[in-house]
């Protein structure tokens, strides 16, 4: 059904206002700290001011940065065809990336993610109908550190055709390798410029910290033609201040500077705007991740990428719990409700918990059922002369007729009139509970699924980039 | 609806037939069950290759967690009105019924919906149907029973206040002599499978689609 509700709005156009206005100040009189001498460079001839280590931004050249940006909403598949375009109402959906740690469901165990644990997450992702973005969810502790953005990232390219984003990167000398992969899978690097298929995520470092390298990934990757998700994470209390509104300044000024780095370096950068505010446990100093205060402040972020025009990715799906447990499962649907009733085009966390710490494919499972009933609340309430079933009550009521053996039952059941989850599709007799379910779920399709697979050539074509970067990045 | 098709060498209208019911469509399954008897087709055939060979389809995507509820009534409904239009055409020995059920909601009990789903059902599944409809006192089950000599009694109940007319019904039943050749069947919302045993009863149906498995179990 398409989605037919008005998005919750917890700011009011006067507050967003004044988290605009205090984003233009911080960056007018606190500054970002900006080690990239070309960067500087390109920011003076803006208009902004450098001073000692601080590059001040006037707020002439902060919306210049903004306007000179492009939404990024066309995603496509890995092979280069269209997949779905942002803003069409619907929410989409993809998982945590580069954890180190996975649950083993053999054991139970916490230990280190391999690479075949990348293979597994993404043939279930793959496979699981809520879905719609995968990321690499595990950094690979088997390959070597050189390797750990770019072995997650051929594996994923070579097991779906759903779009994909790549993990965050670190280091500017792998967004190449990245495009090249990305680029051999979808006919090569002049279609991938012109319509490109996989994303980039960048963060800067809160509080308003532009790094050398994450610098230089910024503007190697616009200027490749890829599309960038500036990802700032500032954590409330510790690398932010404790206020959400005042975080929610400091992230709008911090992805404003990262719009204003990538329109210089190509104007019309695709884009989006990305939220991954995060509480802090202050009895530990550690980021918390199980507070309604992640679902709340992407909501707002919502609203403040939205009024730039811009798509908005935000957490969701995010626990603090260290096991599946009630509290996994209370904190997690609050998280993943808020943003999509406030209208995110994308919402994360699928696949992981404990403060987004480890992986276990059965959770993955389990928010692809949470996702269902998101998916549900998202639909609103849709008011025509079907729904309103004016005409199947005049037949039915008078004539003792029922419900459920009328065709607008069937009709409407069908376009998704109630909620039908992946387990309610699924019950078995007596009911499984819904770990053993997960569980059950995970093994049939790690066992059945076929992603499809991309042709031989361009499999060796991927490890031929993959061993190259190896000789060039690998020290011995 | 993803339409399966039938052997190459089945009458396009026998395939027209099938294709109505998956959809529940009983007007265009009346249409066409007319159309198949005016090219002279045998009425036994249109029922095997055309209805039933529908029914089973329908069962086995309910079975898969393809089809609900709602479309096993729709094709059931289709199919019934089919039937209504070949039966003056077929042999006695062309239907074979799966069994006779006398069906209603015992005394003091109004809510009928759930056993007009179970009903339903059961139609659907071949059985022949008497609905004594709601707030039935046991000697009419009784007295249905001896006139229409019935394999199945069906009973339901939403209140547990009307819940104990089911064992009254099942004593009636004893009391006149018929319990060891009917077999009775309980459900509703507060009825569980302990409560069934305790009174009495053959068996016991969660829902309405469980209620066929049941009754077929029985008999």
């Amino acid at each position: 059904m398409k989605p037919s509700f008005a998005p919750f709005r917890y700011l009011q156009d006067q507050d967003m206002a004044q988290i605009e206005e205090t984003s233009f100040r911080i960056l007018e009189e606190i500054g970002v700290s900006l080690d990239h001498v070309r960067a500087r460079e390109m920011l003076q001839d803006r208009g902004c001011r450098v001073e000692n280590d601080r590059t001040f931004i006037p707020r002439e050249a902060a919306t210049w940065g903004v306007q000179n940006v492009t939404p990024y909403k066309g995603f496509r598949c890995v092979d280069g065809t269209p997949s779905f375009t942002l803003g069409d109402g619907c929410f989409r959906v993809h998982n945590t990336a580069g954890l180190a740690y996975i649950t083993d469901m053999n054991t139970g165990r916490r230990r280190k993610a391999t690479t075949q644990d990348v293979v597994d997450s993404v043939t279930l992702l793959d496979a699981l109908e809520n879905v719609d973005i995968i990321m690499p969810t595990f950094g690979p502790q088997d390959v070597p550190a050189e390797l750990i953005t770019l072995v997650p990232t051929q594996v994923t390219l070579a097991n779906t055709n759903k779009p994909v984003i790549c993990t965050g990167i670190e280091k500017p000398e792998h967004v190449p390798y990245v495009i090249e992969m990305a680029a051999a899978c979808c006919g090569g690097l002049e279609p991938f410029r012109k319509d490109p298929t996989i994303v980039i995520p960048v963060s800067p470092v809160s509080p308003l910290t532009f790094s050398r390298d994450g610098t230089e990934a910024i503007i190697v990757a616009v200027e490749s033609g890829a599309p960038l998700m500036p990802l700032p994470c500032p954590a409330l209390g510790c690398t932010s201040p404790i206020t959400v509104a005042g975080a929610l300044a400091q992230q709008h000024a911090e992805l404003l500077t990262c719009f204003l780095i990538a329109a210089c370096a190509r104007r019309g950068a695709p884009v989006t705007y990305n939220s991954r505010i995060c509480g802090t446990n202050l009895r530990t100093g550690i980021s918390f991740w199980g507070g309604p205060e992640i679902g709340l402040s992407a909501a707002c972020s919502i609203q403040l990428g939205h009024r730039l025009g811009l798509p908005v990715n935000v957490y969701g799906l995010s626990t603090s719990s260290s096991f599946l447990d009630l509290e996994f499962a209370y904190q997690r649907m609050a998280n993943a409700l808020l943003p999509v009733i406030a209208g995110a085009d994308i919402i994360s966390g699928v696949g992981s918990y404990d403060n987004v710490s480890t992986g276990d494919h059965r959770i993955t499972v389990i928010d692809n059922e949470i996702i269902s009933i998101v998916r549900y609340a998202a639909t609103g309430c849709q008011v025509d002369e079907e729904t309103l079933a004016f005409e199947t009550m005049t037949q039915l009521i008078p004539s003792g007729g029922i419900f459920m053996a009328s065709h607008h039952t069937v009709r409407n059941m069908r376009r998704g009139a109630l909620w039908t989850s992946p387990k309610l599709l699924r019950q078995s007799d007596p009911p499984l509970d819904a770990m053993k379910w997960a569980d059950m779920r995970t093994r049939e399709i790690l066992k059945s699924h076929q992603p499809r697979r991309l042709p031989g050539e361009i499999l060796r074509e991927l490890d031929e980039i993959v061993q190259r970067a190896e000789r060039d990045l690998v020290v011995a | 609806v993803e339409i399966p098709a039938l052997e190459d060498t089945v009458e396009p209208v026998l395939q027209d037939i099938f294709n109505a019911i998956l959809v529940g469509d009983a007007s265009l399954t009346v249409e066409n069950a007319r159309l198949a008897l005016e090219q002279k087709i045998d009425s036994a055939l249109i029922l095997a290759s055309g209805m039933i060979a529908a029914m089973t389809e329908v069962g086995d995507r309910f079975e898969r967690g393809d089809y609900f509820v709602p479309e096993m009534l729709v094709a059931a409904r289709a199919m019934q009105a089919g039937l209504a239009v070949l039966k003056p055409h077929l042999q006695q020995s062309d239907v074979q019924s799966e069994g006779k059920v006398v069906i209603g909601t015992v005394k003091g009990d109004m809510h009928d919906i759930g056993k007009n789903l179970v009903s339903m059902m059961l139609e659907g599944a071949g059985f022949e149907i008497i609905d004594l409809g709601t707030d039935t006192p046991a000697a009419e089950f009784v007295r249905s029973v001896q006139d229409n000599e019935a394999d199945l009694v069906a009973m339901s109940a939403l209140l547990t206040t009307t819940m104990p007319q089911m064992e009254n019904t099942i004593n009636a039943l004893l009391q006149a002599g018929l319990r060891d050749r009917v077999k009775v069947i309980v459900g509703g919302a507060p009825v569980t499978e302990s409560y069934a045993i305790e009174i009495g009863a053959d068996g016991y149906a969660k829902d309405a689609s469980r209620a066929v498995k049941v009754a077929k179990s029985l008999l």
